[in-house]
């Protein structure tokens, strides 16, 4: 995990110039840093124990009130739940189909790089575009999609104006976006494995199957990590999609964290409770990324031990 | 032995098959959205839905670079996005190298803290910040686009992470020749990551290209409008339009396709050594 | 040399002559016919140059800059900078903009805001505006005031109503005659108008109300019923077994009748593509549906009460206004914008232009007989029906949008119960109240006796 710095032991002391490097470094970050993000994440954090209306120039204290609420209010465990089911899903989808999908692509003798072309392309198209197009495609009387479920005797289906449907309507579309990404990198760890191996396993008796179980699987398990740690952080926070092809409905049914605080933001005109929001579901990222770095950090003492 | 390379056709072919059936599943959406981009709209209501289209015209287009002022927002885009990438990819590098190869006391702490600020959401921070650029007198200027996204978390983490996988030999043999750390970064450790440097690329691009909700507030006059909110107008205003909406999409994917099929070699194979060093 | 003099004198002339017609052209727009008086001939900022930052919502643009062209031409000293926005950010960029201290130093404004703005705003100059000769000149005067002062005035009546496409009642075998007098007659309508395929789905409904109508479709039902949206404090929303017949009507409507579904699109969208025969929407829809479905002919009419007995309301009414002033302006750019909103709100044809763009019927008393809005069929019809619309002042847009959460979406998409939808949306429009002020102006209704406060 930890790289080995290159200066330590050689010579202590810093060169002129990497000393002026790491100043610039340490001066930069942290003033745009702290100008940039922690004065404004500070603002919002003392705005959530206030009653905070930009617009009406409202800035109250009121405790913990925005928090009690907050807590006290059905939707938050309602979008804390979609948040925690679509961030999981998404992100064992794009996994699972993105190393599917690298298998398939790296056992081709011809047309690897037109078929990573192709499945990479969903990554590079704006959210934006793409989510007007599927909501076209998901629309129930006149839009594709359930014309061609018809022909193979599909009954009629709402799609995401379902509440059962909706959410996963849009994590399909997500994951449909962003398969190529793992597909991408898992491809490349493919690459990286010595060919020796297989032929190895092949010459004691391996099925390609269990060859791919206790070759294959191992070695792709730091870009596995890496796939797995991206996905998490920004799922979490997801907000376009939603907004664009459902606006948390039906009623709330894919209400997710950011959606509902945009909500109590814009909607609503109340930051203050906003920004409650926001903190709460900070908590709950940290969390779980304490949690995965612990888990990491064990094994490696592990293998050390 | 006759059997097993039946087999092995036989698997190839269903491989082949899955492959050639999700390829179809993963471009259906973008083809259908080109071709409906040239439909009339009529027919992209029309039950059952046509594929190709049965009368083919221009006339999405001609609305959208006709009434919009689109070429002005189109070059604000294109320039916007090339300083603000460019920008970024440089101070990603920079901090990346030094994260990755220097050593001093608080570096750890130092990229601690910047990673935590991705775990914030954004909603929250729109007021402060906006506040920020009324403070500095930015509202309205590009500055206040470009400034506050002068780095980006997301590409110091990657560079830092590709950084550590260029040999510290190479380096450290650098240092030895007497080369300055300026000098070793910019001619020796940057030519050996433009891999990473067109991944990043494309990513940046990408988000640049397509922001705007901050663009939108921060621009107050139409002559520097971006695209994205130049195209919301549009939306606003005919968003009956299936065609515009569709020829708009189009529009607005294009760009960063291109972008993509002309750098896909060096920034597939980017994000990959980026993941196996993760 | 006497060319030379001749050339002259016939050039100044001709110059001359070009500069009164430019003048005269500038002035051809204005015409007032009310008692709010603007001088054409005066000086405007000691003729000192200057520059407005204007900022409009998309579709407004072009009717603001022509007014504003005009104005320039009048004043050729004040500029105009517009700035568009999209019709869901303007005010989203307003509320960053202006109390942050920037912004521009006049907006296009929606009353549904006033409650967040006002603190950031400068009331019309009193001077320039009297209120009487406003009162004289307006409806919906003193509804526009706060704490007696004007922060725009409203220019344009929106309403609701029920669109049919034409083409379609005629095929059905109807004609004006039956242009519904009771909620009944309208299902009835409703049935004859629906079309299905062989499997027995809706190919046309005879009603839509999905999306964006029903919850403005249950509160003018509740009208009829003579039950106002909020109760006696002017604050609670009132949910009692009236609306929940309401509800219960329009559910019956797609259930029972079969007559719409809610797998169709959106009802405008439905509509503008042929296939729902009726929607109920607002009066505004008449301006879309001419830009964006221009084919398709539509007649218009208002909500027919219960049993054909006048209702104590038919529906509700809302008003477009004029623009808001920055807080921030300085005083010279003040007295110019006061100039310039009286150049506005003194000109019939600038308030016309603005009317008929929003679609609405124009509260310039003069205008409201005026043959186009007369002859219009959307408008002419509001304005028959004026003074049995009730106007709740500016309520937060909050509240029609939980109702579309719980009964369109609760109720008509999951099949909630209706008590339980009832009960959640009172909670969570309560819980939305509390920031805002706002108190309703409907026991201001000239007919209020009529209603039913609780």
């Amino acid at each position: 995990m930890h790289q080995q710095p290159v200066v330590r032991g050689k010579s202590r002391r810093l060169s002129q110039s990497q000393r002026v490097m790491i100043g610039i470094t340490v001066v930069a970050l942290i003033v745009y840093y702290a100008v940039f993000f922690v004065f404004p994440i500070g603002y919002a954090f003392v705005g959530s124990f206030f009653n905070w209306m930009p617009t009406k120039r409202v800035f109250t204290p009121i405790g913990l009130e925005n928090y009690r609420k907050i807590l006290g209010q059905s939707t938050l465990g309602l979008a804390m739940r979609n948040t925690l089911v679509f961030t999981a899903v998404v992100t064992l989808g794009r996994t699972v189909l993105g190393l599917l999908i690298a298998a398939l692509i790296h056992g081709l003798n011809h047309g690897k790089s037109l078929f990573r072309t192709i499945y990479f392309i969903p990554v590079v198209t704006s959210t934006v575009a793409v989510s007007m197009v599927w909501k076209w495609m998901y629309e129930p009387s006149n839009g594709p999609l359930n014309y061609y479920l018809g022909l193979f005797g599909v009954p009629s289906q709402r799609f995401l104006k379902d509440s059962a449907q909706a959410l996963w309507c849009v994590m399909a579309m997500t994951v449909w976006k962003e398969t190529g990404y793992a597909m991408v990198m898992y491809m490349a760890g493919m690459t990286g494995i010595p060919g020796t191996l297989y032929e190895a396993a092949e010459i004691d008796g391996c099925t390609r199957l269990k060859a791919f179980r206790y070759i294959t699987l191992p070695l792709l398990k730091t870009t596995t990590e890496f796939v797995l740690l991206t996905s998490f952080v920004s799922y979490c926070q997801t907000f376009t999609q939603i907004d664009l092809m459902t606006g948390g409905g039906p009623g709330k049914a894919s209400y997710t964290m950011v959606y509902y605080l945009y909500q109590e933001a814009f909607g609503n005109n109340r930051f203050g409770r906003a920004s409650a929001i926001a903190f709460v579901l900070f908590a709950v990222i940290l969390v779980f990324s304490v949690l995965q770095l612990r888990i990491t950090r064990g094994k490696e003492a592990e293998k050390h031990a | 032995m006759h059997e097993s390379r039946q087999k092995v056709i036989l698997t190839g072919s269903i491989r082949l098959l899955i492959l050639c059936i999700g390829a179809c599943v993963m471009l259906y959406p973008f083809i259908y959205m080109i071709l409906s981009s040239f439909k009339l709209n009529a027919e992209i209501i029309r039950t059952p839905p046509t594929f190709f289209p049965e009368t083919f015209t221009w006339s999405n287009y001609g609305k959208v670079f006709l009434e919009n002022r689109f070429g002005r927002f189109f070059f604000n885009s294109i320039w916007l996005t090339v300083v603000k990438t460019t920008l970024i990819l440089y101070s990603s590098a920079f901090f990346g190298y030094v994260f990755s190869k220097l050593s001093f006391r608080g570096k750890d702490a130092l990229f601690l803290f910047v990673l935590a600020t991705m775990m914030i959401p954004w909603p929250v921070t729109i007021v402060p910040q906006y506040q920020l650029m009324t403070w500095f007198g930015w509202v309205g200027e590009y500055t206040s686009l470009i400034i506050p996204s002068l780095f980006s978390t997301f590409g110091i983490y990657m560079m830092r992470q590709y950084m550590a996988a260029v040999p510290d030999e190479l380096v450290e043999a650098a240092r030895i020749d007497g080369a300055g750390e300026f000098t070793i970064f910019h001619r020796i450790v940057m030519p050996d990551v433009t891999a990473a440097l067109s991944a990043l690329g494309i990513f940046q691009f990408l988000w640049v290209w397509d922001d705007y909700l901050w663009p939108f507030l921060m621009l107050q006059s139409m002559d520097r409008y971006t695209l994205p909110v130049g195209l919301s107008l549009f939306n606003g205003q005919y968003f009956n339009d299936n065609g515009g909406i569709f020829a708009a999409a189009t529009i607005s994917v294009m760009p960063v396709i291109i972008v993509y099929l002309l750098f896909q070699r060096q920034f597939v194979e980017g994000i990959a050594i980026t993941g196996i060093k993760g | 040399m006497k060319k030379l003099v001749a050339c002259l004198l016939v050039l100044l002339m001709l110059t001359g002559m070009v500069t009164i017609a430019g003048a005269e052209s500038a002035r051809e727009g204005y015409v007032n016919t009310g008692k709010l008086q603007y001088d054409l001939n005066h000086e405007v900022n000691n003729g000192e140059d200057m520059t407005l930052e204007f900022w409009v919502q998309v579709e407004l643009a072009e009717t603001y800059q022509k007014w504003c062209d005009a104005y320039t031409a009048l004043h050729p000293n004040i500029k105009f900078n517009i700035t568009q926005g999209s019709n869901e950010d303007h005010f989203k960029k307003l509320g960053m903009a202006l109390p942050a201290g920037s912004g521009p130093h006049l907006f296009h404004m929606h009353n549904s805001f006033i409650d967040q703005f006002m603190v950031n705003l400068k009331p019309y100059d009193p001077a320039v505006f009297p209120l009487d000769d406003l009162r004289e000149d307006y409806i919906f005067v003193d509804e526009s005031l706060y704490g007696g002062n004007m922060y725009y005035q409203g220019l344009a009546v929106m309403s609701c109503g029920v669109f049919y496409n034409k083409q379609m009642w005629a095929d059905a075998g109807l004609t004006e005659n039956d242009i519904p007098k009771t909620w009944d007659e309208l299902a009835e309508v409703a049935q004859k108008l629906t079309q299905y395929d062989e499997n027995g789905n809706i190919t046309v409904a005879g009603f839509n109300y999905n999306e964006m109508s029903m919850e403005y479709l249950i509160t003018a039902l509740h009208y009829h019923l003579g039950v106002p949206m909020f109760g006696a404090d002017g604050r609670t929303p009132v949910f009692n077994d009236g609306f929940k017949k309401c509800v219960e009507w329009l559910r019956d409507l797609y259930t029972e009748k079969k007559v719409g579904s809610v797998e169709l699109p959106m009802s405008i969208l439905s509509f503008s593509q042929g296939t729902s025969a009726m929607t109920y929407i607002g009066t505004w829809f008449g301006n879309w549906m001419k830009v964006n479905a221009p084919d398709i002919e539509y007649g218009f009419f208002i909500l027919p009460s219960v049993d054909g007995n006048p209702a104590p309301a038919y529906d509700r009414s809302n008003i477009e206004v004029s623009p808001s002033i920055n807080a921030n302006v300085t005083d010279a750019e003040y007295a110019v914008i006061n100039d310039f909103l009286c150049y506005l709100l003194s000109n019939d044809n600038f308030v016309l232009d603005f009317a008929l763009k929003q679609y609405g019927t124009p509260t310039k008393k003069c205008l409201i007989d005026n043959p186009d809005v007369q002859a219009d069929e959307v408008l002419g019809t509001t304005a028959r029906y004026m003074d049995r619309l009730i106007y709740p002042g500016a309520y937060p847009d909050v509240y029609h949008s939980t109702i579309k959460k719980y009964f369109y979406d609760e109720v008509m998409l999951n099949g909630m119960d209706i008590q339980e939808a009832m009960d959640a949306c009172k909670e969570e429009i309560m819980d939305a109240m509390e920031t805002t002020e706002f108190v309703s102006e409907e026991n201001k209704y000239p007919h209020a006796d009529e209603l039913v406060f609780e």
